[in-house]
Formats: C-alpha cells, sequence, structure tokens
C-alpha cells in the first residue's frame, strides 16, 4: 500500500544567515531520519516504536505528506508522491494525532469538526456521513453533535479524531501514538476500536507508539527505531519471541510487566544527540556487545532469520 | 512503625462551580522503610494525596483529618515546623523534571544550597569543600556520567532523564525520611524509566527510606513498590501488598485495570476494557463509586457505599466481600450471585 524508500529528513538545527555563511560557517542538520525504507501493506497494521528523538514521528509526518522529505521517494500505491499527486494522494492518507487535547479545536461543534474534511459535500450529504463516522467510533449524533471539545473527556476527544480521519474514507491511516494521552481503562477501549474499524473498513494503519505492549497487541508487523535508524524490523509475534538486535532486546527488558518480582534490567546511557551522531553503529556507545567494527563500521540492514537487522552481531 | 499515618483525610476544592471533594474520608498507614504505590487513573486524587501530606495544596483547597509524620500531625503543624520537616523530613519528586529546578542557577549551586539547608538544620557549620565533595558524590551515586561537569550546568543544558536524577540526589543529600515520587518517570522514555525504578528502589533499600511512588500505570507500581493502594474518584477501593494483589485482585476496579493491560496480539481476542469512563467530581455515582462500571454491581452498590472489608491481610472497599449474611448452601454471597472466591483471576477471562 504504501512504500518509503531511502527516506531521509534532516532540519536544520540553527539559523545561518548570509553574514555567517560568509565567514564560513556550516549549516548543522538533525538527522531525524537517515536513510530508512518502510513498507507498510495494505489492510495490515504496522507498527513503528523508538523512544523520543528516534525519527518515528517524523517518518509519520512524511507518510501522512505533512512534511516533505529531504531525500527519498513514497509511493501510495503505484502513485509516487510529487506535487502533482499531491492533492490526489492527500485524499487517501489521514493522521490521528497523539493528544487530543490539542488536535481538536475547542471552539468548533463536534459537528464541524468531524465534518471538516468534507469541504466538497452538500450539507445533507455531510450530516449523514458524520452520523455514520460518529456512530462508528460508538458515540451517538444527537448526544453529542453539538457540543465543544472543551467538554469532552480524553477518549470521546480521541474518538472524535478518529471519527475525523475516518469522514473522508481514506485508505490509510498514520496514528500516532493515539492511545498514550489516555488512562488504562479507557485505551483498551480505544485499542479494541481501531481493530474493529480496520476489520470493517479495510484500512491501513501506520502505529506509532512507545509502548511496546500496545505495539506488540495492535501490530502485524513492526519496525523498531533507533536514532533516526531502523534497528530491526520483521512480523511482530516474531520480533517479540526473538528479538535479534542487542536494542531490541534491552528495551524489551526494560518494559515493567505486570510480574511482581520481576526485575528490571535497564540499559546504560541515553539516546544520543542527532545533530552528531556516534560514529558506525548509533547503538555502540550504549551496546554491551560493541566491537571495533561497531565503532567504525555502520551496519547495513540484512535479512536474519526472518526479519531485518542492522547489527554486526549477524551474519547473511 | 509508620512513617505516616492518615486518618479521614478529605480534600476539597473550591471551584466556581462549588465545592468538590477529592478526596473521601482517605484512612491510610504507610510503614516505615518500605514502598507503597499510589495508583489511579486521572482525577483520581492521588496527586492531591501527594501535596496534601507535602501540604503544597493550592489556597483554594480544603483539608479535614489528620495526617501524622512519626506522631506529629502535619495539618495542625506551626509554619516554622513545617519548614523543618519539608526537604530533610518529606521530600517530594514532582512530576515534570524542568519545572521542578530553578532555570537561571547552576546545578551545583542549587544542590549545595539543599546541603546548606541541611546543615544549617543539623546545627553544624557549613563547608564549602565537604559540601561540594558530597554533591559530587550523590550524582554519582544517582549513576550521572561527569558529575563535575554535571555540577557547573544550567538546568536546560540536561536532558529529562538527567534532571530526574539531579532531583533523586538532591533528595538524598537532604537525607530525608519519606520521599513522594508524583510520577517521576512519566515524562521520560522507556529505558530512562527503568533506569529511574531501578536506581529509586537501590536507594530506597539502601538508605531504608519510607516511598511513596505515585503513578497511573499498574505495571511500573508492580516493579517498585512492596504495597499498593489503588485510588478510584477520591477513595481506596483496594489496599495490600503488591504482589497478591497484582495475581488476585479483589476488587473489580483493580480487575478491570488489570485486565485491560495490553498483552499478546490483537489476534488473540480483543482486550478487555472497563465500559465508560472515570466519573466526574461533580456528578459522583450514588452508592459505590464504580458502581455504574462495574461487571458485577447488584442493587445495594448503587444505593450504598461500601465499606472497607478485610480480605486475607487486605482491605477492600466492595460489596462483594462484605460480610455474608444470609448464606445460601452454595456459599454465595446473597443477592450478587456471585462471590469473591468465583471472581476470575486477572490473567483470563478475556472475551473473545
Amino acid at each position: 500500500m504504501v512504500r518509503a524508500l531511502d527516506l531521509t529528513k534532516y532540519f536544520p538545527a540553527e539559523k545561518v544567515g548570509i553574514l555567517e555563511r560568509l565567514t564560513g560557517k556550516k549549516e548543522r542538520y538533525v538527522r531525524a531520519v537517515d536513510h530508512v525504507d518502510i513498507v507498510l501493506k495494505k489492510g495490515l497494521t504496522t507498527a513503528l516504536v523508538g523512544e523520543s528523538g528516534s525519527g518515528k514521528t517524523t517518518i509519520g509526518r512524511m507518510l501522512a505528506t505533512l512534511e516533505t522529505p529531504t531525500s527519498g521517494t513514497i509511493y501510495y500505491g503505484n502513485l509516487p508522491l510529487n506535487k502533482e499527486t499531491l492533492s490526489q494522494i492527500r485524499r487517501k492518507v489521514q493522521i490521528v494525532f497523539q493528544n487530543p487535547y490539542e488536535s481538536l479545536d475547542p471552539r468548533m461543534s463536534i459537528r464541524e469538526i468531524v465534518g471538516e474534511p468534507l469541504v466538497k459535500m452538500k450539507s445533507e450529504e455531510k450530516s449523514r456521513r458524520v452520523r455514520e463516522v460518529l456512530s462508528a467510533v460508538g458515540l451517538k449524533y444527537e448526544d453529542i453533535y453539538y457540543r465543544k471539545a472543551r467538554d469532552l473527556s480524553g477518549g470521546q476527544r480521541q474518538r472524535i479524531a478518529i471519527a475525523r480521519a475516518m469522514a473522508a474514507s481514506p485508505e490509510f491511516i498514520v496514528l500516532d501514538e493515539p492511545t498514550s494521552a489516555l488512562d488504562a481503562s479507557v485505551q483498551s477501549q480505544v485499542l479494541n476500536l481501531l481493530v474493529d474499524l480496520r476489520g470493517e473498513f479495510g484500512y491501513t494503519y501506520l502505529f506509532i507508539t512507545h509502548n511496546m505492549m500496545v505495539a506488540r497487541y495492535i501490530s502485524d508487523y513492526i519496525y523498531v527505531m533507533y536514532a533516526g535508524k531502523i534497528a530491526e524490523s520483521g512480523p511482530t509475534e516474531e520480533v517479540f519471541e526473538n528479538p535479534l538486535h542487542p536494542y531490541t532486546k534491552l528495551l524489551l527488558k526494560s518494559v515493567p510487566h505486570l510480574e511482581p518480582g520481576t526485575k528490571l534490567e535497564p540499559m546504560s546511557g541515553e539516546a544520543p544527540s542527532l545533530l552528531n551522531p556516534p560514529t558506525g553503529c548509533r547503538f555502540h556507545p550504549r551496546c554491551p556487545f560493541a566491537t571495533d567494527k561497531c565503532r567504525a563500521e555502520e551496519p547495513p540492514l540484512i535479512d536474519v532469520q526472518g526479519h531485518k537487522v542492522a547489527c554486526h552481531l549477524y551474519k547473511k | 512503625m509508620n512513617a505516616l499515618e492518615i486518618r479521614d483525610l478529605s480534600v476539597y476544592y473550591r471551584t466556581p462551580l462549588g465545592r468538590v471533594k477529592v478526596l473521601d474520608s482517605l484512612t491510610v498507614d504507610f510503614p516505615e522503610s518500605k514502598t507503597t504505590g499510589i495508583v489511579g487513573e486521572s482525577g483520581s486524587g492521588k496527586s492531591t494525596l501527594g501535596f496534601a501530606i507535602t501540604r503544597l495544596l493550592p489556597p483554594t483547597a480544603i483539608v479535614n483529618g489528620s495526617i501524622r509524620y512519626y506522631g506529629e500531625d502535619l495539618m495542625r503543624l506551626p509554619s516554622k515546623r513545617l519548614r523543618e520537616v519539608r526537604g530533610t523530613g518529606v521530600f517530594m519528586i514532582m512530576q515534570d523534571p524542568f519545572s521542578s529546578l530553578n532555570p537561571v542557577k547552576r546545578v551545583g549551586d542549587q544542590l549545595l544550597e539543599a546541603l546548606q539547608v541541611r546543615y544549617e538544620r543539623r546545627g553544624e557549620s557549613f563547608d564549602y569543600a565537604s559540601a561540594r565533595k558530597e554533591a559530587v558524590k550523590r550524582l554519582n551515586d544517582v549513576k550521572l556520567p561527569d558529575p563535575e561537569l554535571v555540577m557547573t550546568k544550567y538546568p536546560y543544558q540536561l536532558s529529562g532523564g538527567q534532571i530526574q536524577r539531579v532531583v533523586i540526589a538532591m533528595g538524598l543529600l537532604l537525607e530525608p525520611k519519606v520521599i513522594i515520587a508524583d510520577e517521576p518517570t512519566s515524562a521520560l522514555d522507556v529505558s530512562i524509566q527503568a533506569q529511574v525504578i531501578s536506581l529509586l528502589k537501590e536507594l530506597q533499600e539502601s538508605y531504608g527510606m519510607t516511598l511513596l511512588f505515585i503513578t497511573h500505570d499498574l505495571a511500573v507500581a508492580t516493579a517498585v513498590s512492596d504495597n499498593v493502594l489503588i485510588l478510584y474518584a477520591g477513595r481506596i477501593m483496594e489496599q495490600g501488598d503488591i504482589s497478591s494483589t497484582v495475581k488476585k485482585p479483589l476488587h473489580p476496579y483493580t480487575q478491570g485495570l488489570l485486565k485491560s493491560f495490553p498483552s499478546g496480539s490483537y489476534k488473540e481476542g480483543k482486550l478487555f476494557s472497563l465500559k465508560g469512563l472515570p466519573p466526574s467530581f461533580f456528578n459522583l455515582p450514588s452508592g459505590c463509586r464504580f458502581s455504574d462500571r462495574c461487571p458485577y454491581a447488584f442493587d445495594r452498590c448503587y444505593k450504598d457505599e461500601p465499606e472497607v472489608y478485610d480480605v486475607e491481610g487486605r482491605k477492600v472497599r466492595c460489596f462483594l466481600y462484605g460480610k455474608r449474611r444470609k448464606r445460601r448452601r452454595s456459599g454465595r454471597v446473597h443477592g450478587s450471585g456471585i462471590g469473591p472466591d468465583q471472581v476470575f483471576p486477572c490473567r483470563e477471562g478475556r472475551n473473545t
């Protein structure tokens, strides 16, 4: 459904004026996403996990056409993304943001919010569609259409955001941490809803999250990102049952479980600065198995035991 | 020995829409040198409890009841004595690490300031060189690399995980008897969260502090605490040691929370989810506050609020565990059709 090849996004780190350019100051870039390939299969959910600063949201924004890649191409079906195809592609793509307290206009009514993408529809048709999508996300039109987003709870707001994304009948929805601002008892409601909607309407999801257990639950395929690179990818069950990359292994050991008495095994150090990423493998300063080769040479993403992993410990 | 004994603590907030009762007659003991997890969803009153103990509630709050800190009632302390308890007696780690340090003072100066307070309160004279040494040692204890360098930095030059460690180091310098940590890890990444949790646990064990760990995540509470307190809409719903609470939760709310925790894949079936939303304090259900979301609710739950019952050394606020007044032959609780023994274990009973 969606293929992104050699996707890269650099953000300028500071303003460099003409004067500074003349004095020989070089521009510095934050390498948020660095040569990443991602393939999303139609009708399946692909999870993108990683810590803050790993570039997962930037990828989501690029795939949702909200950010232009520095280099690389994105194909939607067979259509490459460019200026001519942009409006055509945008019709098929929607995004749900992390924080439903910020992504909905507090002064618009729910009817206006959900109907906003439907600019070309006549008012009758529009209100029918709004009714449809609201009932699909489990809200009653009559109870809610006149209310403002500020009157609603977090779970209800996130349902509204999902309804808005559905309104224009997209094929592909980017879900950027849709449950991380919600309480535990509401999170499971929203996750169930997302699974149901996908079953009913055949959406393709890109599910961005930092929560490994949520990723495991919701996805068919998973990409683990570290510092703008893909560390490991593969079918979700396999990655969880047999993680290969040291980062994935350590990440799974850092997740607290509901098993009393299990000790967490935290990894040392912090995520690197993307202004100045470490040479070689970007994980080497935190990796317990790092060798000289890891410090010097960047590992390519290779096929190992059914997943892809970027680590010198593995050979083809 | 209990570090803190709370009796009938109620906290109200004055709002334009009237008074709301955010904590309702809380009675709880926090035993010395133990970690208690205080778990609840947003709006359950868990942070209010932390602020009530440190008496940092906003002026719109009205507080009733008593909080005894080693026998001294904090609610009735004169402000001079209260100041002495804060910091060196009870230390609080706030949720947002960036707002808990002064942005225009170097980290080292802020740590030394904390030390100066401790020296003063103990009547010792402040010696800059040895104080500095101690501060560096503590930064080392919380596993900050290059402590000498960190001392010279301003908070904005550090990451969230580093600042949270600086705050913990500051807590250690004050050598408090009680540390209240209000969601200290929720602004942090998983790998840093694991580091901070292990650190707090390690330090709690080696210094014998009493730790109150406020969190919305039952899994985090499981990793860090000995005992747990489950709050819902300002009431304690369940209280007991962590491992039996997680293995065999008593209250339907705790069971629901545990079951709704994602595990496995969507292919194995839907997640359990509690119906509805946590109630608003302006519109609390009559009877049990959980009654409108409870899968086992029966007539009485909508009418009266249950008291706290003792079950197997734990405490639970639920009629399912009330006195079995009219016992049927099957031994079930009259009227409910379900006894405590029949309540599902948490890991099964997914609705597929």
